[in-house]
């Protein structure tokens, strides 16, 4: 296990930092489509959690039956930990906002906090590095294991005559001291599971699967981010053209100037209904991948030292690299709660700018009688940008 | 300074442990950035993105966020109506408290009104009273002041008759002579009003 020694230089040894960032697929289809990759696999993990777990607390917050005051209290450490955020959301986010309607938009504020939050505290476990460690010699390097699981009809069993310790190899039939014995010229270095590629390896021009662990943080894809931003956009959009109708949204997005400096504002404001959600995809996703960079990058340094200066240098910088990765973790975790509750504190402040206040009648008043709206959506992006 | 101490050491092994584990695993990488956002597992995730969040949304909306919103409201309306009640029984108890201190001042006035018309009253009989005795004592001392007066008359009287008596039978006696009725009775009414006014004079 211990690397030969290098003297290559330090940086083309260093890891990729990006390495925990990346969505590796795990089944794709024949086309190179996945219909699996590492974070839809943490999003349905994370789906499966949340089905379990907050059925579980509302069990425990609803009220109960007994007819005492037991009734009203709830019980569990999990439920108390659910229900504080909710009623946070509730009380603190939602109703200062929304007002009467606060109890219509919970669920989705909710959801979109609790999903956001899941997916954040699941992608600090380091799974990857994990099912990597014990399962990359299995099936990066083992083929008698992946020849089992493909179909013995497959014809392109082959390889090239890749080290083992590269670990690029991994093929369908054979691959390490197997390639020796099989068929040469066959190039594809590709796992098939029926139709289906298994750990397809995007980075080469030819089919080819490479195994880098199962894990990581969904919402570090930014396609997750922008598909969270489009349903955000959606909801927000859609709860104020029912709230006001299309006329009033429409209206509303002239902020009541006439004729003329209508135009401009509506073509301003649009502009506006693009970049929040951009905003909101880009916020979560480089918050999400710049820790796990700076997690890569210090636990980096391990391997560079150890690499390039020898074992006893390579502990001297570990130490401090380890001590700065686990204060970076803690800080994560931190973050992990922020930007799930910038998110949805975002997206309530949004809903609320397109819904219809009951105390306020005219439309020209809205803004004038609720200035810290305006306010409210900026600050957050600056105190919490982290 | 021990925190730190400890952190470092408690690193340690995680060091040597990522060292020695992490190096080979981290070995080759060349940085792909472009793996961030490639179509063929972004589409995919984006996908996948929106189906999960929305049957979440759904099925949370049906197991999970319904309980908590009608625990929370339940809790709020019986935490609102509590103190409401406790409001309203301490409006009551503040109300009680005031109309039986109005009742107690009234009572106490009244007590005292009493008190005092009580002792006007008795004031009034025990003046009434005494001046009726005074009156009467009066009277009675005018009257045995009246009946003293006509009793030493009359004793004067009866004294001066039977002086005038005894006087002419002394008289008669010595002047040895019979004195004639007529010269009695005259010598008589003489001497009572020698008498009367010396009785008056010496008075």
């Amino acid at each position: 296990m211990i690397p030969e020694p290098v003297t290559a230089g330090l940086l083309t040894l260093a890891a990729d930092p990006l390495h925990h960032n990346y969505d590796y697929p795990i089944i794709s289809l024949p086309n190179g489509y996945a219909i699996l990759t590492n974070h839809i696999l943490m999003m349905l993990v994370v789906t499966g959690l949340m089905l379990w777990l907050l059925p579980k607390a509302a069990r425990a917050i609803a009220t109960g039956k007994t007819g005492t005051s037991h009734d009203y209290v709830t019980k569990g450490v999990l439920p108390h930990m659910i229900e504080v955020l909710c009623v946070f959301f509730r009380e603190d986010v939602a109703r200062p906002a929304l007002g009467k309607n606060t109890d219509k938009f919970l669920p989705f504020i909710w959801t979109v906090f609790f999903f956001i939050l899941f997916n954040n505290l699941l992608g600090l476990v380091p799974l990857q590095d994990a099912t990597s460690l014990l399962f990359d010699g299995v099936i990066n390097g083992s083929h008698e294991a992946a020849a089992e699981h493909v179909e013995a009809a497959a014809p392109g069993e082959s390889h090239d005559a890749a080290p083992a310790h590269e670990s690029l190899a991994s093929h369908e039939g054979e691959t390490g001291e197997a390639t020796d014995h099989a068929a040469a010229g066959h190039e594809s270095h590709a796992m098939h599971f029926g139709p289906f590629i298994l750990f397809q390896d995007l980075t080469k021009e030819e089919t080819a699967s490479h195994f880098h662990g199962v894990g990581g943080t969904a919402t570090g894809n930014i396609a997750v981010t922008t598909a969270l931003a489009l349903i955000a956009i959606c909801i927000i959009i859609g709860a104020g053209i029912q709230s006001l109708g299309f006329g009033g949204f429409v209206e509303h997005l002239t902020l009541g100037t006439k004729f003329p400096l209508s135009m401009l504002m509506i073509l301003l404001e649009c502009i506006g209904l693009i970049a929040k959600p951009f905003a909101l995809t880009v916020r979560l996703f480089a918050n999400m991948t710049a820790g796990h960079v700076m997690l890569s990058a210090l636990l980096g340094f391990c391997s560079m030292a150890w690499n390039g200066v020898g074992p006893f240098g390579g502990v001297l910088i570990s130490v401090p690299s380890i001590a700065f990765a686990t204060a970076v973790g803690l800080l994560e975790l931190l973050v992990a709660f922020i930007q799930a509750f910038v998110f949805a504190f975002l997206t309530t402040m949004f809903i609320s700018m397109f819904q219809h206040h009951d105390h306020e009648a005219e439309h020209g008043h809205e803004h004038k009688e609720t200035p810290d709206f305006a306010e409210l959506s900026v600050t957050p992006e600056l105190s919490f940008e982290t | 300074m021990t925190k730190l101490i400890n952190i470092i050491l408690g690193s340690l092994p995680f060091a040597v442990a990522s060292v020695a584990l992490g190096a080979p695993a981290e070995e080759g990488g060349e940085a792909h950035a472009e793996l961030l956002a490639k179509p063929e597992t972004a589409i995919p995730a984006m996908v996948a993105a929106i189906i999960m969040f929305a049957a979440l949304f759904f099925l949370l909306k049906k197991m999970a966020w319904g309980a908590i919103l009608g625990g929370l409201n339940d809790r709020e309306t019986k935490i609102r109506t509590e103190i409401e009640s406790a409001e309203n029984a301490r409006a009551q108890a503040t109300k009680a408290l005031d109309d039986y201190q109005k009742e107690l001042a009234k009572a106490r006035g009244e007590a005292s009104g009493m008190i005092q018309q009580a002792r006007a009253d008795a004031q009034r009989v025990a003046d009434e009273l005494r001046s009726k005795n005074e009156a009467e004592l009066a009277t009675m001392k005018n009257k045995a002041k009246e009946e003293i007066e006509a009793a030493k008359r009359a004793a004067l009287n009866d004294l001066y008759a039977e002086t005038a008596m005894l006087a002419t039978q002394v008289a008669g006696r010595i002047l040895h002579r019979e004195i004639k009725a007529a010269d009695h009775s005259r010598l008589v009414e003489e001497s009572l009003s020698q008498i009367g006014s010396l009785g008056k004079n010496g008075e």
